[in-house]
């Protein structure tokens, strides 16, 4: 089986790492299942308006 | 069919209120209920709601009696609604939702900013969990997949053409993508999602229906069999347009996972073409031996001596309790079934109590497949069936919040969702739909599930007590509740807990889903003995 699904199976150790992000309660459920977990706060990207989207595009 | 109206209307109205809109402002919606909730503690205050502008939001300030001009909001604004008993308590409620939008009320300490240094500074990751608005998942699961990591996508709403992308790039790296619209995942006992703390076993179980994969590894658990993995897929894998890429991706995985000793397949009917894919990919693949149930599809033959087919979750459970052991069948049936005869007895004793223009169903369901499984059951015993989740033979209900004559209602669909958490977590919808539908004089039956487990609400019996009561008391018993309630006894929410409040308030609870939706249904059914029989043994029995 290819390793990165792999990566799936907990090992002895439990070792599972989770990485949460969104919904806070879905990390906090997890750090109560003593899970190995991080929580990234999500926010909406900031939206340009699409003239400087334009603008940006053609400089970078 | 005449649209019926209810004999009184929900409406309330407030001595001082505000509703404002905060242009361009982004908040989960949870951490908005609980900062909805934590407004409605300040003396004085009769109602509050903290949501963004989404037309679910829209509706339920309307449904709450809040009344307003034209209101200039979109789902990218939030909305402040605060009702109050006077000028004073409106302005603290005021305060005090402007105090917690600026300091939150996360548990949260440690946390990343960006998504970035969270990656890192944490190479070795297993899985990520996505919960964010649909149209911004693309952008996070190619990052994580490009790194090789396998997703669990929550989030609703993203576009197909977004879940193509995602799926084609997941199979060039080789890693799973679960969901979008993926409820629940099970890994070894952790539940990510919604799900229940279940026993680790040796069964696995790939579900397009996430809460069909909650009953089955809730209900196998309680009776000592475990679950190596719950992989929920999303509803749109089975559809052609994705083609079943990941249920097939996942099947593969539980086939090659030497703990995995007896596969499911639990899904809303798949579309055609796919069907036969997955079919085939089993015919061909599939060693072990595999229970199949398609939710509301049509009967099917076995082709090979290792796959079973089923038609309801409940038929689901016993079968893979017989392929386990005739021990853990006879003790299935023991605790999960009730004879013809004794469901006719106590349908007869609940008939008793109901005036003579008392006719229909009313289900409202957090869970979709328990729709499913409830659609599937009652088409065969009820006319005038409809449903805003329909499957084949079952009419669709044009306006979801308005019932007509026989109505299975998913409140998880997402036009109650849009903005707004799951009513699995936030039943404030369904409290007041409950108390709406009960207003109606032809209703005899509502059928309910409360499905408990991580990521659900601390308390849902609780949460609905009171307007359970309120039923129970204006309509002096004669309405007639029946619960199904999914979860262990592990579940941070204890089922035997629920069960006991339902009962006490006094709910009819039955040990499975399909066995609410068969009770409901003999109660206000007009077939004959012999079909009710003939639908027991072949929806209920095994």
């Amino acid at each position: 089986m290819d390793k990165r699904i792999y990566k799936l199976k907990v090992n002895d150790k439990n070792e599972l790492n989770i990485l949460n992000i969104g919904l806070e309660i879905f990390y906090n459920d997890l750090r109560k299942q003593g899970v190995n977990a991080i929580h990234v706060a999500w926010k909406p990207p900031v939206k340009l308006e699409k003239d400087i989207e334009d603008i940006l595009s053609k400089v970078m | 069919m005449r649209e019926e109206k209810p004999s009184l209307k929900i409406r309330v109205r407030y001595p001082y209120y505000t509703v404002n809109v905060k242009k361009g402002y982004y908040m989960d919606s949870i951490q908005l209920l609980k900062i909805s909730e934590e407004v409605k503690k300040v003396p004085g205050v009769l109602e509050a709601l903290i949501a963004m502008g989404t037309d679910t939001n829209k509706e339920l300030l309307k449904m709450l009696g809040f009344s307003y001009e034209d209101l200039n909001v979109t789902p990218n604004d939030l909305i402040i609604a605060i009702g109050a008993e006077s000028e004073d308590a409106l302005k603290n409620a005021v305060n005090t939702a402007e105090r917690l939008l600026e300091e939150g009320v996360g548990e949260t300490r440690e946390y990343y900013a960006d998504l970035d240094t969270a990656l890192s500074k944490n190479p070795d990751i297993s899985i990520a969990l996505i919960s964010i608005p649909g149209q911004y998942v693309k952008d996070v699961a190619m990052k994580l997949i490009d790194r090789g990591i396998n997703l669990h996508i929550f989030s609703d709403n993203v576009p197909v053409n977004d879940e193509i992308e995602i799926k084609k790039r997941a199979l060039e790296k080789n890693v799973l993508v679960l969901g979008p619209g993926a409820g629940t995942v099970i890994i070894k006992g952790v539940g990510l999602g919604f799900a229940n703390k279940v026993n680790v076993g040796s069964v696995g179980i790939v579900a397009a229906s996430g809460t069909g994969l909650q009953e089955v590894s809730s209900l196998l658990s309680e009776i000592g069999i475990g679950i190596s993995y719950g992989l929920g897929v999303g509803g749109n894998d089975v559809k052609n347009a994705i083609g079943g890429i990941m249920t097939i991706k996942a099947l593969e995985f539980l086939q090659n996972d030497d703990d995995t000793k007896v596969l499911a397949l639990i899904s809303k009917v798949p579309d055609r073409e796919t069907e036969e894919k997955i079919l085939n990919y089993i015919y061909n693949n599939i060693s072990k031996p595999i229970i199949i149930n398609f939710l509301g599809g049509h009967a099917r033959e076995s082709a090979k001596g290792n796959v079973y087919f089923t038609y309801t979750l409940h038929q689901t459970i016993l079968k893979i309790t017989k392929v386990i052991s005739e021990n853990k069948y006879v003790e299935a049936r023991n605790k999960y079934l009730l004879s013809f005869d004794e469901l006719i007895r106590l349908a007869d004793e609940l008939k008793r109590e109901l005036s003579g223009s008392q006719r229909f169903i009313r289900g409202l369901f957090t869970g979709g497949s328990f729709v499913n499984e409830t659609l599937v059951i009652l088409r065969e015993l009820v006319n005038d069936l409809y449903s805003n989740a329909p499957i084949e033979g079952v009419a669709e209900l044009k306006n979801p919040f308005k019932s007509m004559a026989n109505s299975i209602i998913d409140l998880g669909d997402e036009v109650f969702t849009r903005g707004r958490p799951h009513p699995m977590i936030d039943p404030t919808i369904r409290v007041n739909r409950l108390l709406e539908e009960a207003n109606y004089d032809d209703v005899a039956v509502i059928l309910m599930d409360f499905v408990l487990g991580y990521g659900s609400h601390d308390d849902p019996v609780g949460a609905h007590a009171d307007a359970i009561k309120h039923i129970m008391e204006s309509s002096k018993g004669k309405k007639i509740i029946i619960a199904h309630v999914c979860g262990t006894s592990e579940d941070p929410q204890n089922v035997a807990e629920q069960v006991n409040k339902l009962r006490s308030l006094g709910v009819i609870v039955m040990p499975t889903n399909a066995l609410a939706a068969f009770l409901a249904g003999l109660i206000v059914t007009n077939k004959s003995i012999e079909k009710l029989k003939y639908v027991y043994d072949g929806l209920i029995e095994v």
